[in-house]
């Protein structure tokens, strides 16, 4: 049963979820970045995805994301509450990460992924792949500017390519870069292959990103905000959503972010 | 019976509990200040089982007996400052708590599962250091516990330098959770003692404002003034509510105001 009205909400299931970080990464002014693999409540996860042939399907089993209980028999999870505060000023996004493949080296000959695990696509609400995005997440330090091409599934299950697409930089670990679809395209519903240039040494990971939340702010060096369920939109959540922040900094630190995230079902 | 509806929120026994403290400073419990509640003594006063601490324990506010098999949930919660250098307020449910511990000592702790945790999921719940009497030199305390899954886990942490008295740190815990601490022990220091404390966060404040509010003008976004906006957090007619500020400068004022509704 989803949550219809403001009764449902207020007698739903919920569960709050702390997340923090307790050290931090440096960062690039306006850049996204993960923190992932950094100590802290979620333990760290392990940045690279582990498996560059396939690609695998994460979800809140794996270390590094927070555990989520299940739901009732029938019952839909939502986002209903974010709050947080960071040490440093900036800005994050919330993820559910469905799938990752990686780490590729920095030159790195097309390689067609082969039988990609597609268990993520029951965490896509009504079959819709549009709003799905791709993203390249830096796994150890890039020795140079990359120039990075992938092939995907579009929102309608057609070929559809990036192109390739010079990230900019020699990019640093934990260092994000969303990369455009092509002309017409709206969405992903599968990965097909990944070539790169360009960078000597370095790797990176390939993702199928859902966004939840966007543009939640850290005003300023120890602020932070509150959103209810009118601000976080409801967006849906899973009982084994793969729940992954990221942030963009104002300055050069990530700071020690602390979020507390609310998880309504019905 | 809980609250399921708004109409159980307006018919719910609502009561307001508030919180006046001066004198605080950067990432602090002012626990020990004098104000409403009136101060209580911040050492635990047990460093073998610890303690629960309860509203009933001075220094926490009280919170009256709910009707038989009522729930009672957190629904509103305002945050006044005298100075909007105060950015940052967390009020907790302290569920446990040990010390004050000497430094450089081991403590085998002998305790249960915290309680005070809806549906005994002890995912969420935080570790906290709290410092009693100022550390010399610089402090590392290891913590043994059980986390949310009942398996062993280590957590640890280095203090700043020359902790001050009152201030908390929270330890980064490799787990999603916390239901015990089985042992403590420091290393670093030459002087000061400390609490170890598991909280269960019932709301985060932040102040938007910065530089500009006056006391009796909050900043609109510190008040979280409908239940909604703070998530019908679960409150125990014997929680122990603490809150832990963080102020960038200079001692200030703080009020808070909370209205707890049971149904």
């Amino acid at each position: 049963m989803p949550i219809a009205n403001n009764d449902d909400y207020v007698g739903s299931a919920k569960q709050v979820i702390e997340w923090m970080r307790s050290v931090t990464r440096t960062t690039v002014i306006g850049g996204w970045f993960t923190l992932f693999e950094l100590a802290g409540q979620p333990g760290p996860g392990t940045l690279a995805a582990g498996n560059t042939a396939s690609g695998v399907v994460h979800d809140d089993a794996i270390a590094g994301y927070p555990q989520i209980n299940s739901f009732a028999g029938g019952a839909v999870g939502y986002l209903t509450r974010f709050a947080g505060h960071g040490s440093a000023a900036g800005k994050l996004a919330l993820y559910d990460r469905l799938f990752v493949c990686g780490a590729y080296p920095g030159i790195q000959s097309r390689l067609a992924l082969s039988s990609p695990p597609t268990g993520w696509q029951s965490r896509v609400p009504g079959s819709d792949y549009k709003g799905l995005e791709i993203w390249i997440e830096c796994v150890t330090a890039l020795a140079a500017t990359a120039t990075i091409t992938v092939e995907y599934l579009d929102q309608d299950g057609n070929a559809g390519t990036t192109g390739a697409v010079s990230v900019g930089g020699a990019l640093t670990l934990g260092r994000m870069i969303q990369l455009p679809l092509q002309a017409g395209d709206s969405g992903v519903s599968g990965l097909v292959a990944i070539t790169s240039s360009g960078a000597a040494s370095g790797t990176f990971n390939v993702m199928i990103m859902r966004p939840l939340i966007s543009c939640f702010r850290f005003p300023f060096a120890n602020g932070g905000d509150t959103w209810d369920y009118l601000k976080t939109g409801l967006p849906v959540v899973y009982d084994n959503s793969a729940l992954y922040p990221v942030f963009a900094m104002d300055g050069t630190s990530s700071g020690v972010p602390e979020l507390s995230i609310e998880i309504g079902s019905k | 019976m809980a609250i399921a509806s708004l109409d159980d929120y307006r018919a719910a026994v609502k009561q307001k509990i508030f919180f006046l403290k001066t004198g605080l400073s950067a990432n602090n419990f002012p626990f020990t200040s004098s104000g409403t509640p009136p101060a209580g003594t911040l050492a635990a006063g047990n460093t073998t089982t610890g303690i629960t601490p309860t509203d009933a324990v001075t220094g926490y506010p009280p919170i009256n007996s709910f009707a038989g098999g009522a729930q009672g949930y957190l629904t509103r919660c305002d945050f006044v400052t005298s100075n909007a250098s105060s950015q940052w307020g967390l009020l907790f449910d302290q569920l446990w708590k040990s010390g004050g511990h000497t430094f450089g000592t081991n403590f085998p702790m002998t305790t249960s599962n915290v309680g005070r945790v809806p549906g005994s999921d002890f995912k969420g719940l935080q570790l906290w250091i709290e410092v009693v009497t100022a550390m010399v030199g610089t402090a590392v305390i290891t913590i043994d516990y059980r986390d949310d899954a009942d398996v062993a886990q280590v957590a640890s942490i280095t203090l700043p330098a020359a902790a001050g008295a009152n201030t908390i740190h929270r330890v980064s815990i490799p787990s999603h959770g916390i239901r015990r601490v089985t042992n403590i022990v420091e290393a670093g220091a030459t002087g000061g003692t400390y609490n170890v404390a598991i909280n269960r966060l019932l709301s985060r404040i932040n102040y938007k404002y910065f530089g500009g509010s006056d006391r009796g003008c909050p900043p609109p976004d510190a008040v979280q003034d409908n239940p909604n906006a703070c998530g019908w957090r679960e409150v125990y007619d014997n929680s122990a509510l603490a809150i832990y500020w963080s102020n960038t400068s200079g001692s200030r004022a703080n009020e808070v105001w909370i209205e707890v509704a049971s149904r």
